[in-house]
């Protein structure tokens, strides 16, 4: 089982690198560089062959000299990583590999596996999708990659196995505004739900409602009294007990449970189950693990999709209360939390002085459901595309007087043209440099 | 970044030494650490964060809890580098240190 990652921008930069017209050779051929562990390849930057490398064939479409496959080889062996061949066949639909192509890849793959243990492999595109077959050694043949994800806004997901229950039910006609594949799309894709409390219980309810059959819930603690006041579907039955039975007993009442995996721990403890979901909604209290949740996905280039509360009490007497939050998108290869001014060093700096000593945080159940609804919202959207223009808004603002919409600080102080925080050739595990 | 080799090799006389990039990142990793007198275990894995990170200006993470002469506040269990840690709440030191003298100053808390 491997399945590869590729961010949306890198792709489209491949596409529009692929279709320039050659002097000499029918169609242009690059090389994705990927990086990966345990079955998960994250595609991190792109590498073209150049004009010169290319040579004169009636054969083949491209044929390219042993100064370029030797270029690739050292390619391999100083990023230490996989490399996939990419071409492109054009037009629409799901593209394959013709004989000529598959021939001549097996005379150059294989190669690779003297300068990278791989996998190694390659894709062919069309306008709209992408096919692809990987090696696991320098022997064992190739055989179809088995999930190939364009990680963007929307999601495209190929997958070899069909995905569950995509038999008809009674809710498909409410739906069918999210088009005629929405059902295949939204079991197609695994949502990870970091925190199953106060926002998350909204955001796991209605992700049943909507019906996303792959879903992974992360929740370690128990219910509490406390909880009650916003904790959607426990009861005081509940109390003492984990928090991810309430998860069980709401999510089973609405949709099969074949693929939902329930955890009741820390993310942290099951890194790989994070890192195999296509979207992750993170609903965490505090600034340094939203933190941590955004590193590791932009670290397997998966979209993060944050809500956070804050309700600040007033210092003076006669003031109100001001409840305000947002819901962010975090997209690989565009603005992260800290671009947005969500995350800040002078929150984790302040957290951090406050440990321990922070009275809990006021939470209220609708003030979390809006901000949880408008998270799902977002989810279908990246999952089913339903929308011409996915995504106008990356990040919206439950305001002080109860109205959303975009931030409005951005006017006065605009964010980055770009993210600096994060860069798509930095994704993959981590690697020993120097040992 | 990379490390000034002199740094590293004094980081050396404390355990075994790599240096793994992570997320864009360099970070020291210090196998079989030696812990300060008394602790236990008295050997154990470390990943030097000389950056910020979390409000704290640099950070020690440890592959597992140390019981020292001091009681630290464990307060965290993040992950880095592909696997996860233990760290302590500790303030204070700067990343203008050469990193034995941070290494130390962060043990220090446990001795």
């Amino acid at each position: 089982m491997t399945h590869l990652r590729i961010p949306a921008p890198l792709l489209s930069r491949v596409r529009a690198d692929l279709r320039r017209r050659h002097a000499i050779a029918w169609e242009r051929v690059g090389f994705l560089v990927c990086r990966g562990d345990g079955g998960l390849l994250v595609a991190t930057s792109y590498v073209p062959l150049e004009d010169s490398e290319y040579e004169e064939s009636a054969g083949v479409g491209a044929q390219y000299s042993n100064a370029a496959i030797t270029r690739m080889l050292r390619l391999a062996r100083a990023e230490q990583a996989s490399l996939f061949n990419v071409h492109d066949h054009g037009e629409t639909g799901m593209p394959a590999f013709s004989a000529v192509d598959l021939h001549s890849l097996k005379g150059l793959v294989p190669g690779f596996f003297a300068m990278h243990p791989g996998p190694h492999g390659a894709l062919v595109l069309s306008g709209d999708a992408v096919a692809g077959v990987e090696w696991r050694s320098a022997v064992s043949g190739f055989q179809p990659l088995d999930r190939i994800t364009e990680v963007g806004a929307p999601l495209h997901i190929w997958e070899q196995r069909p995905p569950p229950n995509t038999q008809a039910d009674p809710r498909d006609g409410r739906q069918g505004f999210l088009g005629p594949h929405a059902r295949e799309r939204l079991g197609a894709a695994r949502v990870g739900l970091v925190g199953y409390s106060g926002g998350g219980s909204h955001v796991g309810q209605q992700l049943a409602h909507v019906m996303v059959p792959r879903l992974t819930v992360f929740e370690p603690q128990d219910v509490e009294d406390s909880n009650l006041n916003r904790l959607v579907g426990a009861t005081h039955d509940d109390v003492g007990q984990p928090k991810v039975g309430v998860a069980r007993r709401v999510l089973a009442g609405l949709m099969p449970m074949d693929e939902v995996h329930i955890l009741p721990a820390r993310w942290q403890e099951h890194a790989e189950a994070l890192r195999a979901c296509d979207v992750i909604v993170g609903c965490v209290d505090s600034a340094h693990e939203r933190d941590e949740i955004e590193r590791e996905c932009r670290k397997w280039v998966i979209p993060y999709v944050d809500i956070g509360l804050g309700i600040t009490l007033p210092a003076i007497d006669g003031e109100d209360p001001l409840v305000a939050g947002q819901m962010a998108v975090s997209l690989p290869g565009e603005h992260c939390l800290r671009c947005f001014r969500i995350i800040t060093e002078a929150e984790l700096a302040r957290e951090a002085d406050d440990y321990g000593d922070r009275a809990p945080a006021p939470q209220v159940v609708w003030s979390n459901a809006v901000l949880a609804s408008i998270a799902v919202g977002v989810v279908v959207e990246l999952i089913t595309g339903w929308r011409r223009k996915a995504l106008p808004h990356r990040i919206l603002r439950l305001r002080g007087d109860g109205t959303v919409g975009p931030p409005e600080e951005y006017r006065s102080a605009p964010l980055p043209a770009r993210c600096t925080h994060y860069q798509m050739e930095d994704a993959g595990p981590a690697v020993v440099r120097r040992g | 970044m990379s490390f000034p080799q002199d740094q590293l090799d004094e980081l050396g006389v404390f355990g075994t030494v790599s240096v793994v990039r992570d997320g864009g990142r360099d970070y020291p990793l210090i196998c079989g650490c030696a812990m300060p007198a008394g602790c236990v275990p008295d050997r154990v894995d470390v990943m030097l964060c000389p950056y910020p990170r979390d409000g704290y200006e640099t950070r020690l993470f440890f592959a597992q809890r140390v019981n020292g002469k001091k009681n630290v506040n464990w307060h965290q269990r993040p992950r880095m580098l592909d696997r996860n840690w233990e760290v302590y709440s500790l303030k204070g030191i700067p990343a203008s240190f050469r990193l034995a003298a941070m290494l130390v100053y962060h043990l220090e808390a446990l001795a």
